[in-house]
């Protein structure tokens, strides 16, 4: 009885969707862009990190940024698969922070982790002319004074690349 | 025994969790501006370190860590704003909330209502709604949850710019 039950669980565990398993999925489809940033890139001493600053960058491990690309062509599309990001978040057991949605422009914040401890990110934001995104960050230990000193470091280091171009036009815009 | 315990937490849960899904579907809707805030983020906020100097900010941390949502809902389009009316009305019945205050400006009802807490001015339910008639005209619906004293939210309606902040200002001050 246990082992069945056991087993059960396991194989239901196995073929549930996860926001992980999306990633992978979607890396390579088609009108999706992926990518990866190693937050290696922010530990040089060209920034004169500070002690703290660094130990809030060995709490972030991996930052992976999957974008939807919506043209004239992929509305069904881009529909469906917001929906299928959305309800992902929903059911892979993450605690929203906080959800923002204004004249079709929808955000969202969500974390996994207990208490202060937080070891997962998931930022959505979605724009109906633009399409959708999703940042992903995991680590280890990100306490919300952590986040905030990465945030300033990435600020005070203004890294530009391409791919960032994708998300900024996720972002409201600046009026 | 067991058995029992599972299925009375099986019919309870549904009715513990129907405050939160109450306004839950006017989220997802074009029409309406949505921010929902929930505990979690209250939470890590409060673990942010600010400047012992900054005293609104002090204040502002000593407030956010009694918090556990806020929900705004704001809309122009009067099909909604029935719907809100309608949804609060009815929310209204199933919880019964005290009047707090009820205000007229510029032609709009305010109306807020609290659930009070050990003391008159404890509070552990806001709800605040605006009916705004016409399209430049929007109405608002706010719930705020925790257990907070009503005088400490001047701190958070000067740190956020909320809708209705001056009517809530005025309920702070009562």
């Amino acid at each position: 009885m246990i082992i069945t039950a056991a087993a059960l669980l396991l194989v239901s565990c196995n073929s549930e969707p996860t926001v992980q398993k999306y990633f992978v999925e979607k890396a390579e489809a088609k009108d999706f862009v992926a990518f990866d940033i190693a937050p290696s890139i922010l530990k040089t001493d060209k920034y004169n990190l500070t002690a703290e600053e660094q130990g809030a960058l060995k709490s972030i491990h991996n930052v992976n940024v999957l974008v939807f690309k919506a043209n004239k062509d992929n509305t069904a599309t881009f529909e469906k698969e917001a929906d299928a990001a959305k309800g992902l978040l929903k059911t892979d057991d993450y605690e929203s922070l906080i959800k923002v949605n204004t004249k079709g422009f929808i955000a969202s914040i969500n974390t996994k982790g207990e208490g202060n401890n937080i070891e997962e990110f998931v930022v959505y934001a979605q724009q109906p002319e633009n399409g959708f995104g999703l940042i992903r960050v995991s680590g280890n230990n990100m306490t919300p004074n952590n986040v905030m000193t990465i945030a300033s470091i990435i600020q005070k280091s203004g890294i530009k690349a391409d791919q960032f171009k994708a998300l900024e036009q996720l972002m409201p815009n600046k009026q | 025994m067991k058995k029992l315990i599972i299925a009375l937490l099986l019919t309870l849960l549904p009715m513990l969790s129907f405050a939160q899904t109450a306004f839950e579907k006017f989220e997802d809707k074009t029409e309406i501006t949505s921010v929902i805030v929930n505990k979690k983020m209250f939470q890590l906020m409060s673990e942010l370190k600010m400047d012992p100097k900054d005293k609104s900010g002090q204040q502002y941390l000593n407030l956010v860590k009694k918090l556990e949502s806020l929900k705004v809902f704001t809309t122009e389009s009067s099909k909604y704003s029935k719907d809100m009316k309608a949804t609060v009305d009815t929310y209204l019945k199933g919880h019964p909330l005290e009047e707090l205050m009820r205000i007229n400006e510029e032609g709009r009802a305010i109306k807020i209502f609290v659930k009070s807490g050990s003391t008159a001015s404890q509070v552990k339910e806001l709800l605040m709604f605006i009916e705004g008639n016409g399209p430049k005209d929007s109405t608002v619906l706010l719930s705020l949850t925790g257990s907070f004293d009503l005088n400490e939210l001047s701190v958070l309606t000067d740190k956020m710019s909320l809708p209705g902040g001056s009517a809530l200002k005025k309920a702070a001050k009562k």
